[in-house]
């Protein structure tokens, strides 16, 4: 086991009667990663977050956090995981401290461990004015963070949040969002999730899976940098003919113009596998008359990558 | 030492869980007036002068079905929500994800169902004290009274536990639950219907309704006792076996 990686997934299975929920899925993370664990609904992320905490058991295959096996040495993995369910599920009728309190018992705490480590949690995810309200009366905002409060409470190498932020509001977002750029490097962070933006905020590596075989597992950056799309110049224009189309497709390096019409305004977008030729298109399209309201060049996102690979699916 | 640790942790929120829940006064109260009006109407039916020493507490904890009739329903009731509850609102990944085994969970859910199934019983002890003050109690029959009440229940609640690891849906778990001991109570009573033969015999075992019976006439049943323990561990095991093998669902 390399000590850089916190969690090896090498193979991992998951069957049910007739379909493989997860399948064959290899994937790893290293040490101080954020990992943003992507695919639509039912690709089986959560199957998967399911089998590294133990909570279900793989067909076939395996994975090692922090040196352990999930599968052989399941209990040790547990006390080395955070686990955040699926719509932070809490036992409503418990206040945040008796919650917090229980937990710390089960993962072994004595009593006056408990009481710093409470103390330290409640501060951090800022909940101390509402330490002794019924969960039930509390906000989601504030369910989320005691269900995170919950996942971080053992200091766990590895903390996994299934769908951390869906159910809150921006500004709940933004801060749980730093919460979780709080816990590394000494925690390590899997995290799934539905918004793109949470990834390119925060995550240092994307793990994309669909039909719960993967996809890509690459940085955001590398995932920009080699995507097969390319970002479209975008020029709104008028006086264009035929002519000016076919001179721009005799540049260098383009793949292909498309053209748009609204009233009197030409919207072409304009592909490229070269370098910038902005100047280049601007010039050819003054040159054959055109007028040019506005060129600019359509930054790609995380976003359309992520949507374009899925819709492309499996090589 | 952990799992001992946890056991504690478990069952003190398990407990103060269901002395949060209207569901636990809804049945108290329920329960309490059930036992009042049979404890009245025992002692009005008995209020003749030849009427033996202590027998209104023998009727009262095994003279009569009625006692039998409602633990068969208020046993499941308490104990639907053990399992089912935790698997309806997710609670159960939170429970099984930190390090703990299937043993512990399951001895936990059992013993709390079990304490608030005795707890439920405490405030008929004022009964014998009440009739102390108007008559000789005899002691000895209304302790072995109450241990086979209270031992019956815990085999019953092992049983309710059992199927409340089956179902996210409480009253499907408490449902089978009453069905299947009525299933007991109903093949016990084939000591009246059969003749003879080895099931006569069988019957005759496990017979609950002449059990409780001869708990309150102060016979410490300990053929019964044997009885109530297997069924409860056996039950438990299932339970258990159920329990781990939900990992692999």
């Amino acid at each position: 086991m390399n000590n850089d990686f916190i969690l090896k997934v090498d193979g991992l299975t998951k069957t049910y009667a007739n379909f493989n929920a997860v399948d064959n899925l290899s994937f790893s993370v290293k040490a101080g990663d954020i990992v943003g664990f992507l695919g639509p609904n039912g690709a089986g992320k959560s199957t998967t977050m399911r089998m590294l905490t133990g909570f279900i058991k793989p067909s076939s295959g395996t994975a090692n956090i922090g040196g352990f096996d999930i599968c052989k040495d399941c209990r040790q993995v547990q006390k080395i995981v955070g686990y955040l369910p699926e719509s932070s599920p809490l036992y409503l009728e418990m206040t945040p401290l008796t919650f917090l309190h229980y937990r710390a018992k089960l993962r072994g705490f004595n009593k006056q461990q408990r009481d710093k480590r409470i103390t330290e949690l409640f501060e951090l995810i800022g909940i101390t004015d509402h330490a002794k309200v019924p969960i039930s009366q509390l906000s989601k905002g504030y369910r989320q963070r005691v269900a995170l409060a919950d996942a971080i409470l053992h200091r766990p190498k590895l903390v996994i949040l299934d769908e951390p932020t869906s159910g809150l509001d921006p500004a709940q977002i933004t801060d749980f969002r730093n919460l979780i750029r709080n816990l590394v490097p000494e925690t390590s962070v899997l995290l799934s999730t539905h918004i793109l933006q949470e990834v390119e905020a925060i995550c240092t590596k994307v793990v994309i899976i669909k039909d719960g075989r993967l996809l890509v597992s690459s940085t955001p950056q590398n995932l920009l940098k080699n995507s097969a799309l390319s970002e479209p110049i975008v020029v709104e224009c008028q006086n264009i003919n035929n002519q000016t189309i076919d001179a721009l497709k005799q540049i260098n390096g383009i793949k292909s113009v498309t053209v748009d019409t609204v009233q009197e305004w030409f919207y072409l977008a304009i592909y490229t596998t070269a370098d910038d030729i902005r100047t280049r298109i601007f010039q050819i399209i003054t040159e054959n008359g055109g007028i040019i309201r506005e060129l600019h060049r359509k930054e790609l996102t995380l976003e359309n990558i992520v949507i374009s690979t899925l819709e492309g699916g499996h090589k | 030492m952990r799992a001992l640790q946890q056991l504690n942790a478990m069952i003190l929120r398990e407990l103060r869980s269901y002395f949060l829940s209207p569901m636990f006064y809804i049945i108290s109260i329920a329960f309490l007036l059930m036992n009042g009006l049979i404890f009245s109407v025992i002692i009005s039916a008995l209020q003749q002068p030849d009427a033996p020493h202590g027998a209104v507490m023998k009727s009262f904890l095994g003279g009569n079905e009625f006692v039998l009739y409602y633990i068969m329903f208020v046993v499941p009731i308490i104990t639907m929500r053990t399992f089912s509850e935790e698997i309806s609102t997710g609670t159960i990944e939170l429970l099984t994800t930190v390090s703990i085994s299937e043993k512990t969970i399951v001895l936990a859910k059992y013993i709390s169902a079990s304490l608030i199934y005795i707890i439920l019983w405490i405030p008929t002890l004022l009964y014998p004290i009440i009739l102390s003050n108007y008559t000789h109690i005899d002691i000895g029959p209304i302790v072995t009274g109450y241990i086979g009440l209270l031992t019956l229940g815990c085999m019953f609640t092992a049983i309710g536990v059992f199927f409340s690891v089956w179902t996210r849906n409480q009253v499907i778990a408490a449902i089978t639950t009453i069905m299947v001991l009525f299933g007991i109570f109903g093949a016990g009573m084939g000591e009246y219907t059969m003749a003879s033969g080895t099931m006569r015999e069988v019957a005759i075992y496990i017979n609950i309704w002449s059990q409780l019976e001869n708990f309150s006439q102060g016979i410490l049943d300990v053929n019964a006792l044997i009885y109530y323990a297997s069924v409860a561990m056996l039950f438990l095991w299932a339970a258990l076996q159920r329990a781990e093998a939900k990992r692999w669902k």
